[in-house]
């Protein structure tokens, strides 16, 4: 999954240490989920756009991961 | 935080526990197979000794490691988040822990006490048991690479 995260770090002159730390995780978490390697769960993900101040779409591109047909 | 130091307060009795039952194993030898001379009864006299020094020593490591997690916050802090880190118990469970490492601790130690009784069926035990270890981290280690 593609993420903004790397983009709005070096926006915000912030080093993985500090994000990781702020939100609860690991510099080895943070660097997977830029990667694409890992998914962050809701709670995660949550942390991370609240300290940007931004939304979960903002910050996380589902667009790739989530293809939702309608029941109707 | 607090809650957390609190809890490794706790472990670090139960470490201290642990160190004094270590004491113990040793002496099982002395008591059981005091005429054997064998180089099997060698292996686990020596297997044993060195096993329970090994964990008494890391025991010590680890209560020095918690004394000075409780004294520096921004350490806790990162002890905290390295605990509770959401991808790290995704790769343990993925790699069977903790189970596969307390089974591979029963069977290691099973081993050694069935070994004063039958030497061949204690010392496949505790291969057993370590090859366990081994397999459990290299799992954990190709799933630290994949995610």
């Amino acid at each position: 999954m593609k993420t903004k995260i790397r983009e709005l770090r070096k926006l915000n002159k912030i080093s993985q240490e500090e994000l990781a730390l702020a939100v609860g995780t690991t510099r080895q978490t943070i660097t997977s989920i830029e990667t694409g390697k890992y998914i962050a769960s809701l709670p995660l993900a949550y942390k991370i756009s609240k300290y940007f101040g931004l939304s979960i779409e903002e910050v996380f591109d589902l667009a790739e991961e989530t293809s939702v047909t309608s029941w109707e | 935080m607090e809650k957390y130091r609190k809890t490794l307060k706790q472990r670090n009795l139960l470490f201290a526990l642990l160190i004094l039952c270590m004491l113990f194993p040793p002496w099982l030898n002395i008591v059981f197979n005091e005429n054997e001379t064998t180089a099997l009864y060698g292996f686990v006299h020596g297997f044993t000794l060195g096993a329970c020094s090994g964990i008494i020593a890391l025991s010590v490591v680890f209560i020095l490691k918690n004394i000075r997690l409780i004294k520096d916050e921004q350490k806790l802090q990162l002890a905290y988040n390295r605990e509770n880190d959401e991808r790290m118990k995704l790769i343990r469970a993925k790699a069977g822990m903790p189970m596969l490492l307390i089974m591979s601790i029963l069977f290691i130690a099973a081993g050694l006490i069935i070994s004063h009784f039958s030497i061949y069926i204690g010392i496949t035990m505790v291969a057993m048991g370590s090859i366990q270890v081994v397999a459990g981290s290299i799992v954990k280690g190709v799933y630290s690479m994949i995610l």
